[in-house]
């Protein structure tokens, strides 16, 4: 049951979008319900749920009706007074993360919310370990240069 | 070590996750539960109508014979919900034992036994399934114009049981209610709170369920959720349960050698009408000290593809190289092994157990288990 909230968590942060976190998890859940026999006698369930939840995700960004919305508007610019606050620091940076293409966002979102290394990522998304490491870093490379702040940190894992 | 982008994506990203409406992972499964139902009988029928075809193919190139057929089964007949229901009350008695009401000290005794009835449920529905195991017995019947769960214990702390609708769908219950069950008292409780349904709208959940707890006879504990039924409909439900009785916790398949250390400890069949016959799936679980190792059986199976079968007597097995899961087919029906670590057996262990597995005679006609 508390799996389900956290998958919830982990939708809201890959779609950006309340509902569309819980039609994905929905639906999900739903499979997971109807073959639950199944993935219960896997090693590791939870990951396994997680990587339907990302093949759900990118199932739906994939259809070209779903690629025209609009994810929100970056900061034009950061102003002194917005990275005084570390709340709208983090707001910023969320923006940022919504200008990623969909799979380097969701490569950052299993990097840096749910904390899995780069060979669970690349099991999850079903790639190469190297397609991750590129990705991610293309994904720190872009958030770098849109937030001049960033300059100075090492993105690299 | 983090860099001040890593700690600043991490808890941006944590942020934006807390955001948003209060989570309801109850809501959450009840809605992918009714979905999920759909899911896996939308599967069931196209598998059926696949096997079906296989079968026919089959038959007319003469390489196997297709399973007999049952023709004493009656033909499962349409229902307002869509599902195919039917009579399944096709447990057979485990004669020479008493019921509940006789002998509670029985109750959960014996994973093999159900020391209680629901056949007067059981009798049009589109899935029934019952379970004996450690500390209760319980019994789940759905149907077109109500579901129900039945669980007894001698313990009334065990009531409800993780596997109730209301553990497992985690409803909220208001006050208890007295009232009078088989006249005996007992308690009544209905879940409150809302719900929302696909689409968005917020439906209230008061009368939705109704849990009822009594005691059946003295140190015997009952309770009967109903869903989809008034209060006084749920009680004359419960009423119906018949503790004089006792019934088998039957499988199509017998295992002539528990594993290793182990014995049985856990029986549950699940009958139904989404299948060519009314077996849907069912297991053994055997457990010694912190090891247990599970036969589920169904008509599909849970693992990957794994080369090179092995051999466990007459039947073929198959072996995740990972260790601890090993998947057999016989007669049509999966077996998918697990142990609770990939360790807990070694592969002879069960290879030699999985050797013992049989068929039963008719394992399409339950009442012959």
């Amino acid at each position: 049951m508390a799996r389900g909230a956290a998958l919830l968590r982990f939708a809201r942060v890959l779609t950006a979008d309340e509902h569309r976190a819980e039609d994905l998890v929905q639906d999900v859940l739903a499979k997971v319900y109807a073959s639950w026999r199944r993935i219960s006698l896997l090693e590791h369930p939870d990951l396994y749920v997680r990587r339907m939840l990302v093949n759900a995700y990118t199932s739906w960004w994939r259809r070209a009706v779903n690629r025209e919305l609009a994810v929100a508007e970056p900061a034009a610019t950061s102003s002194v007074e917005d990275t005084a606050s570390e709340s709208a620091e983090r707001d910023a940076i969320w923006r940022l993360v919504l200008q990623l293409s969909p799979r380097q966002r969701t490569i950052i979102v299993l990097r840096y919310y749910e904390d899995y290394d780069d060979a669970t990522i690349a099991e999850l998304m079903q790639c190469r370990p190297g397609t991750v490491r590129t990705q991610a870093r293309r994904a720190l490379a872009k958030l770098q240069h849109l937030y001049p702040a960033f300059e100075s940190a090492n993105g690299e894992r | 070590m983090p860099t001040e982008l890593d700690e600043l994506l991490t808890s941006a990203l944590q942020e934006r996750a807390n955001l948003g409406a209060p989570i309801d992972p109850a809501r959450l499964m009840r809605d992918a539960v009714i979905d999920g139902r759909r899911i896996r009988t939308r599967r069931r029928v196209v598998a059926a109508v696949l096997a079906a075809a296989a079968v026919s193919a089959i038959a007319v190139t003469g390489t196997l014979a297709p399973r007999p057929s049952n023709s004493a089964m009656p033909a499962p007949g349409p229902s307002r919900s869509g599902f195919l229901a039917a009579d399944l009350a096709l447990l057979p008695v485990a004669a020479g034992r008493p019921g509940a009401g006789a002998r509670p000290d029985l109750v959960a005794t014996d994973p093999l036994t159900v020391h209680f009835s629901t056949d007067s449920i059981a009798n049009n529905a589109f899935i029934a399934t019952w379970t004996s195991t450690a500390g209760y017995e319980s019994a789940t019947v759905q149907r077109d114009d109500f579901q129900v769960y039945v669980a007894v214990s001698r313990d009334p702390e065990k009531l409800p049981p993780s596997d109730s609708f209301v553990k497992f769908f985690r409803y909220a219950l208001g006050s208890p209610t007295t009232v009078t069950i088989g006249g005996r008292p007992g308690t009544a409780a209905t879940s409150v709170g809302t719900t929302r349904l696909p689409g968005g709208s917020q439906v209230s959940l008061e009368g939705k369920l109704w849990a009822l707890l009594w005691q059946p006879v003295d140190g015997l504990w009952a309770t009967v959720e109903v869903q989809g039924q008034p209060l006084d409909r749920a009680v004359r439900i419960a009423e119906s349960v018949r503790f004089d009785v006792a019934k088998k916790c039957a499988l199509p398949f017998t295992v002539g050698r528990a594993p290793a250390g182990t014995k049985l400890r856990t029986c549950t069949v699940r009958l139904g009408t989404q299948l060519s016959g009314r077996f849907e799936d069912g297991q053994l679980g055997f457990g010694g000290g912190s090891k247990t190792f599970i036969f589920y059986a169904s008509d599909s199976h849970g693992g990957g593809v794994y080369p090179r079968p092995l051999k466990a007597g007459p039947n073929q097995v198959w072996a995740d190289p990972r260790g601890g899961n090993w998947t057999m087919l016989l007669d049509g029906v999966f077996f998918d092994v697990v142990g609770s670590t990939p360790h807990a057996f070694t592969q002879q262990q069960a290879l030699d157990t999985l050797a013992t597995v049989r068929m039963r005679a008719h394992p399409e006609d339950p009442s012959t288990w």
